[in-house]
């Protein structure tokens, strides 16, 4: 009663704080620093109230930050969350950094063959299922391929598949947080979501590539754009390394401030990531993008897995844990645009379902191949629902990169990526209790 | 990429800064430690990071993060407020509470009276336009912090100690009367009434200041009712400061005042502060550091040669205040049978939240006096913070409290 009287009474301040407005002219960051305050109670709030009902807090983050974001109740408007980007990327390094600190290496090397065999065949299944699924239904799920050769609806179809492989990485280590959860199912799933997060990349750049070489006249395979993606990922890794390298000295060394350290750090990463980008595209016209969640995650799976006190590093990002979701969460679901599902929920859903199905197919046969228990095996396919950032920022360049039709394409993958956050967490933290390894890491 | 360079070696600075033991090893003044136990030498490191150095924490960067800013601003007011429980001040005589009103009143004026005749003729303004500058180093003046009074009892082996408790009491309540007329500035630069009545305008926006911070805080009592974790009540604590800060720059008050409100309310209330005070306390050192670099990062230190010899008046006749109203203070309510005549000098120390509320009056921005007026708090905080430690326990060792 209370958590409900507290959103109420919240809101009725804040509507009176924004009817009783006359200048609005001076001071931008008032409402910024308003809504974020207004948002951080709401979306606690409306988590806690969720878990009443066995669901996820962070689904209660994500709902706050849709309902009081710009596309429904407008609370916060679209200048207000584009504000609170630097604190969201801040937010997203620190959780990166707990996933990498979450991966151990004994544990992994334990269960390399299940995680290798299941992220290929998660990867083949759902890719083919999705991609082929889209084919055969044509124009009737994607209206916007009416009159295009087939060629069009091959290169959506392969999109559509790339996407469906993707994961979210922050939901996962959110949800393993929450549940306390630890144990070989755990590390699994956290591992095979890791690293398909990363060869989602660079798939992504293949898939985009060839299709472009495929549709527009005169094109060929843009290898450069899969060398430079490559080259991505491999300079996050090296600086993820030295930055673990930097992080475990620092421990070691000093050990004061950690809190303030791991800020500065998330902090500087985020800086070098933009500035390396803005410099690399002024002086030379390269789109290089260093990202800046690869980096934290390798620079945590370093600290964890080569430094003696990496156990403090994660126990002190433990501990700030919950601000970080609540801030990082809520934002999310505030930026998720809901208003593309109103065209496109019936080709969102229809994606969601054969995409779930797909996943859960290619988890149990990598499972069955792996030697996985029945119990894992029936579960894992409901650890790998989730999707977000990356996702959405891929979803931007197929704005970009397929003019003739990547718009509404991509509405159709934002929304599709809305309903796997809002169902993904619910899905995971279920898997995680039924195979009994929720609460196991308090017990330890 | 020497932004980034430079910024990696900024950090490591930070962190090899944090280190106790260079300060605890080094012979440094006592000052000089106080300097650093309270983290004042963070706000250089923030000015050499912000816009006019480095550029890593450059005006974009900086907006970005103003709720960060305002956090450790609220931090400051809500926990000043906290320490302000009813139950706890009753056990002083109201005599204590009466001396050091007059002694924080009395400082305040001897920094006033003499800045609001220069400040006009320095910037050739009228006494209207110069007013807020003048009161903001009158209010800033009127504070006293605990810290070089802690690092005394941390240091010495005290004996008696009736001054000290004496100073602790007015150093522990002296900032209220100096908060609440700072609030009054923010009121005084709106031109309309809040409430649509004509006469007054300036106290119904304070008015309005004290009743956000009292609804906020009923927000943060309800919510602390709440069965939770220290995390989790860490949320509920800084959404709603940000909340009421947020509201009070809305509306162009004082974050200050509203979140010592909030703090008041909720140390008043039953059940709230045995929780909240103790977790804050614990989580203060880090925000309060974040809170300083940031507040380096939107410090433009401009007008230096202007502000230099206002430092110096700041500080003499702050000093001449804290004197004088140490003197009648102690003297006048007879707390101690027989007062030292140089009190005031175990005053001096001004530490964080003065630094709060200069930053706070300059976030909502201002002509070239809101940065000079800036630097001289500033600058004039920095050296209290120095000579602070060791002008109290030399008093302390005359009135044979100090081995």
């Amino acid at each position: 009663m209370r958590r409900i009287a507290g959103i109420l009474l919240a809101m009725g301040l804040m509507g009176a704080a924004l009817a009783g407005y006359r200048d609005s002219t001076g001071f931008p960051e008032a409402l910024t620093t308003l809504t974020f305050g207004f948002l951080l109670l709401a979306a606690y709030l409306t988590g806690d109230i969720l878990s009443w009902f066995k669901l996820p807090k962070i689904t209660g983050y994500i709902l706050a930050g849709i309902l009081f974001g710009p596309h429904a109740l407008s609370f916060l408007t679209e200048e207000t969350v584009l504000d609170l980007k630097l604190i969201d990327d801040l937010a997203l390094t620190f959780i990166a950094l707990a996933a990498g600190g979450e991966l151990r290496l004994n544990e992994l090397r334990e269960r390399r063959h299940t995680i290798v065999l299941t992220a290929f065949s998660l990867s083949m299944m759902v890719f083919a299922g999705v991609g082929f699924f889209t084919m055969a239904a044509g124009s009737s799920l994607l209206p916007f391929m009416e009159g295009r050769d087939a060629v069009h609806l091959i290169a959506a179809a392969a999109i559509l598949g790339t996407f469906a492989i993707a994961r979210s990485p922050s939901s996962a280590i959110a949800i393993i947080t929450e549940s306390r959860a630890r144990g070989p199912f755990t590390e699994m799933v956290l591992g095979v979501t890791v690293v398909m997060d990363v060869l989602v990349i660079a798939f992504f750049a293949v898939v985009v590539s060839l299709c472009q070489a495929a549709i527009l006249p005169g094109a060929v395979i843009d290898f450069f754009y899969i060398l430079l993606i490559a080259a991505e990922i491999t300079g996050s890794v090296l600086a993820g390394i030295l930055l673990g390298a930097v992080i475990s000295r620092y421990i070691a060394q000093v050990r004061a401030e950690i809190p303030i350290f791991l800020l500065a750090i998330a902090f500087l990463v985020t800086f070098f990531s933009r500035e390396f980008a803005a410099f690399l595209g002024g002086a030379y016209g390269i789109h290089f993008h260093p990202e800046p969640m690869l980096i934290c995650l390798t620079a945590g799976f370093w600290v964890q897995n080569r430094s003696p006190r990496g156990a403090l590093l994660i126990e002190k990002i433990d501990r700030s844990s919950l601000p970080v979701f609540v801030i990082f969460f809520s934002l999310t679901g505030a930026s998720l645009d809901i208003g593309v599902l109103r065209d496109t929920w019936l080709m969102a859903l229809l994606l969601v379902i054969v995409r779930a199905a797909f996943i859960w197919a290619g988890a149990w046969l990598g499972g069955r191949i792996g030697g996985d228990p029945p119990r894992f095996r029936r579960m894992s396919g409901f650890g790998f629902l989730t999707q977000a950032g990356v996702s959405l920022g891929l979803a931007g360049i197929v704005l970009r990169r397929f003019p003739e039709w990547g718009a509404p394409l991509s509405a159709v993958i934002v929304a599709t990526i809305t309903i796997n956050q809002l169902i993904g967490p619910v899905a995971f933290k279920m898997s995680l209790t039924r195979v009994g390894e929720a609460g196991a890491a308090r017990s330890k | 990429m020497l932004k980034i360079v430079a910024g990696v070696a900024m950090l490591l600075l930070l962190g090899f800064a944090g280190q106790r033991r260079i300060f605890t090893k080094l012979p440094f003044s006592s000052g000089a430690r106080l300097i650093y136990l309270t983290g004042t030498e963070y706000i250089l490191v923030g000015a050499a990071l912000g816009g006019g150095f480095i550029g890593i924490l450059d005006e974009r960067a900086v907006r970005s993060l103003t709720p960060l800013f305002t956090l450790g601003l609220g931090f400051i007011g809500l926990l000043f407020g906290l320490q302000l429980e009813m139950k706890l001040l009753r056990r002083f005589r109201g005599r204590f509470l009466a001396a050091a009103l007059l002694q924080s009143f009395v400082t305040m004026v001897a920094v006033f009276l003499p800045f609001y005749f220069l400040l006009g003729r320095i910037f050739g303004e009228g006494s209207l336009e110069i007013l807020p500058g003048a009161l903001v180093l009158a209010t800033t003046a009127g504070c006293t912090a605990q810290s070089s009074l802690a690092m005394i009892t941390r240091e010495h082996r005290l004996v008696r100690a009736r001054v000290m408790e004496l100073l602790r009491f007015f150093a522990g309540v002296d900032a209220f009367p100096a908060l609440i007329f700072f609030g009054f500035i923010f009121c005084l630069r709106h031109t309309y009434s809040p409430f649509g009545f004509g006469a007054g305008s300036s106290f119904q926006w304070l008015f309005l200041s004290v009743a956000v911070g009292v609804f906020t805080g009923f927000l943060l009592h309800l919510l602390t009712q709440i069965n939770c974790s220290d995390e989790e009540l860490l949320i509920m604590v800084a959404g709603t400061v940000l909340f009421a800060s947020g509201i009070s720059l809305y509306f162009r008050l004082s974050p200050l005042v509203t979140t010592m409100i909030v703090g008041i309310t909720v140390a008043n209330l039953p059940g709230s502060n045995s929780r909240i005070f103790p977790m804050l306390s614990s989580i203060e050192k880090p925000l309060y550091v974040i809170f300083l670099v940031l507040a380096g990062a939107i410090w433009h230190p401009g007008g230096l040669t202007k502000a230099l010899p206002l430092v110096a008046l700041y500080l003499l006749s702050r000093f001449a205040g804290k004197i004088a109203g140490g003197y009648l203070a102690s003297a006048a309510s007879g707390l101690v049978p027989r007062p030292p005549s140089l009190l005031g000098a175990g005053l001096v120390s001004q530490g964080g939240i003065v630094i709060a509320m200069v930053m706070s009056f300059y976030q909502l921005g201002g002509g070239p006096e809101t940065e000079i007026i800036t630097s001289v708090v500033i600058i004039g905080v920095i050296f209290n913070e120095l000579v602070a430690p060791g002008l109290a326990a030399r008093l302390l060792r005359r009135a044979g409290e100090v081995d």
